[in-house]
């Protein structure tokens, strides 16, 4: 369809799509074309800068929001607004950590477990670090206790039985790296120098602090990272090999902190952050104890933050009414959070690791 | 008259039986389209962003949580901009952000105030001086007829939907539009010629 603009007069210029592309939704397509059409039409300019200037004017500031920003606002109203909350309980992510932990109590492993690695993890992990490949030692528990290992750089590694661990015999000077099958406990000597990574079938784990624990049973559906104390990143194997072959500064990983811990999902080769099953008070919380009477919910939330290192999000202003008076003893975490969710009105769900508070407000 | 491609009426009211149906990428695509343009227009009454996307955001809101029993409104976007009407004055007056002790109805208590536009999103000079000059003379207007200009240009509505929003006839609308062109055309014009005859020479201060 083509337009004569000739005949346009400035508030046809104002109401004319392209010319608003153009001016309102600064589309630069629009600009193009009319800055094309201006020189090619001389004598229409005072008609045009007019239309422009009359659409500023009516919008005075440009308080737009980027795509991004707008895909937020929708994504936080499709979050908080959900018809239906699933209680946490029910939430995909618990019943599939619930299973792992079945899975690992079963001992279902132990079938596969001495086999050996696989061509294809062996022929990854010769990429990502040869020192495991050529001048190893490895151990293997087959009691049915837990076995202490001790390393040369000082670390300890609790090594459970019918898991197995190899190791060089002498760390690279940038690097210590250890391989892991089954479940361990790793409590590691600091050294920011030499980071610490242990490489499992599916995923890695970099060690930025202090202890863990990973289980990853080799041929098992899932393996999974829980954090102690310190802060590790963990990445997928997948993720690693790739910055191998491209020379990639930047990684996919994701950061663990205490009580937080990355799931791997076979399936979907893809790392899933959530919260350990049982929660453990920090070593470096407040002595302070857990009792309330009728204390501001902020205040309740600020102190399990606190105690157990993890974030709670709620929206403060529409709890602002919320008030606690509980003595907490011995409860779980989780206990703790159905106690406040029943006297608040609320429920909460688990994303990311962090806790969501859901609330109709207590007035 | 050309229809918008940005309010074609017919994948509005498609996103809006979407959105009816618990369409989550439909309720997206409508903040993606009309988000900004709503923020725009509440703007107008109080000038405060966070306060105007906190009203915008809740007009959505109210939207999704009702959707089961809402109706197909005529015009989406019409309908978008009168419930942001309503509720920035409905907001602004709850929260006593405008505290006019003498007024006997919210909607007069409120203004729809002057336009001054920001000179930054403007490069060229001359078109700076321009649009500061259209908008002194919009500014010279009632307040009902720069609300009717603005929704008339910047949000590009028919009449019916202006009548709408602003809860006025349709007549009284175009009464309205007639009147502020007129006088925006005949201070424009002294306008132009005053610069005419300032650049050739014909006037000195």
């Amino acid at each position: 369809m083509k337009i004569d603009y000739h005949k346009y007069n400035f508030e046809d210029f104002a109401r004319d799509e392209s010319f608003r592309q153009w001016i309102i939704y600064r589309d630069s397509q629009a600009e193009a074309f009319w800055l094309e059409w201006m020189i090619e039409n001389p004598g229409f300019e005072s008609k045009i800068n007019l239309a422009r200037a009359f659409l500023y004017a009516l919008e005075e500031k440009d308080t737009s929001l980027g795509n991004s920003e707008l895909d937020a606002v929708a994504d936080e109203i499709i979050l908080e607004h959900k018809p239906k909350r699933i209680p946490f309980l029910k939430s995909s992510i618990f019943r599939w950590a619930a299973s792992v932990l079945l899975i690992a109590g079963m001992g279902v492993t132990a079938f596969y477990f001495f086999k050996p690695l696989t061509d294809k993890s062996l022929s990854t992990l010769e990429k990502i670090s040869p020192v495991l490949i050529e001048n190893y030692i490895e151990k293997a528990n087959n009691s049915d206790k837990t076995q202490e290992i001790k390393l040369e750089d000082g670390s300890n590694i609790t090594l459970y039985p019918k898991s197995k661990i190899r190791y060089p015999k002498v760390f690279t000077l940038k690097k210590r790296e250890v391989y892991l099958a089954g479940q361990a406990f790793f409590n590691i000597a600091k050294n920011p120098k030499r980071p610490f990574w242990v490489y499992t079938s599916h995923i890695s784990t970099q060690v930025l602090g202090t202890s863990f624990m990973i289980k990853a049973n080799e041929n098992a559906k899932d393996v999974k990272v829980e954090v102690k104390t310190g802060k590790v990143s963990v990445y997928t194997l997948k993720d690693l090999e790739e910055r191998h072959e491209k020379q990639q500064v930047e990684l996919a990983g994701i950061i663990l902190t205490p009580n937080q811990q990355a799931s791997y999902s076979k399936n979907d080769d893809r790392l899933i952050k959530s919260i350990v099953d049982h929660p453990d008070k920090l070593d470096s919380a407040p002595a302070e104890e857990l009792h309330f009477s009728e204390t501001r919910i902020s205040k309740v939330f600020d102190q399990l933050e606190r105690t157990y290192g993890l974030t709670i999000i709620y929206d403060s202003n529409n709890m602002k009414d919320c008030f606690l008076t509980a003595n907490f003893e011995n409860e779980s975490l989780f206990e703790k959070l159905n106690l406040i969710c029943k006297v608040t009105h609320s429920s909460y769900e688990i994303s990311d690791a962090q806790i969501i508070i859901h609330s109709n407000g207590c007035e | 008259m050309k229809l918008s491609q940005l309010s074609s009426p017919v994948s509005d009211i498609q996103l809006w039986e979407q959105l009816k149906n618990g369409s989550e990428l439909a309720l997206g695509k409508l903040i993606r389209k009309y988000f900004n343009l709503l923020q725009n227009y509440g703007f107008k009454f109080i000038k405060d962003e966070d306060f105007i996307k906190d009203c915008v955001q809740e007009v959505f809101i109210e939207i999704w949580n009702r959707r089961d029993n809402i109706s197909i409104p005529e015009s989406v976007k019409a309908y978008l901009l009168s419930s942001v009407r309503k509720k920035v004055l409905r907001e602004s007056f709850r929260q006593k952000i405008v505290r006019d002790e003498f007024a006997t109805d919210i909607e007069n208590s409120l203004n729809f105030i002057e336009f001054s536009p920001e000179w930054t999103i403007i490069e060229q000079e001359s078109l700076s001086e321009m649009t500061q000059k259209v908008s002194e003379l919009l500014n010279q207007l009632p307040k009902r007829q720069r609300e009717v200009i603005y929704l008339r240009f910047y949000q590009n509505l028919e009449r019916d939907e202006i009548a709408q929003i602003m809860e006025l006839n349709p007549q009284s609308v175009s009464n309205h539009l007639q009147a502020a062109f007129k006088t925006f055309r005949e201070n424009w014009t002294g306008f132009v010629l005053l610069l005419h005859l300032i650049s050739t020479g014909k006037i000195f201060f």
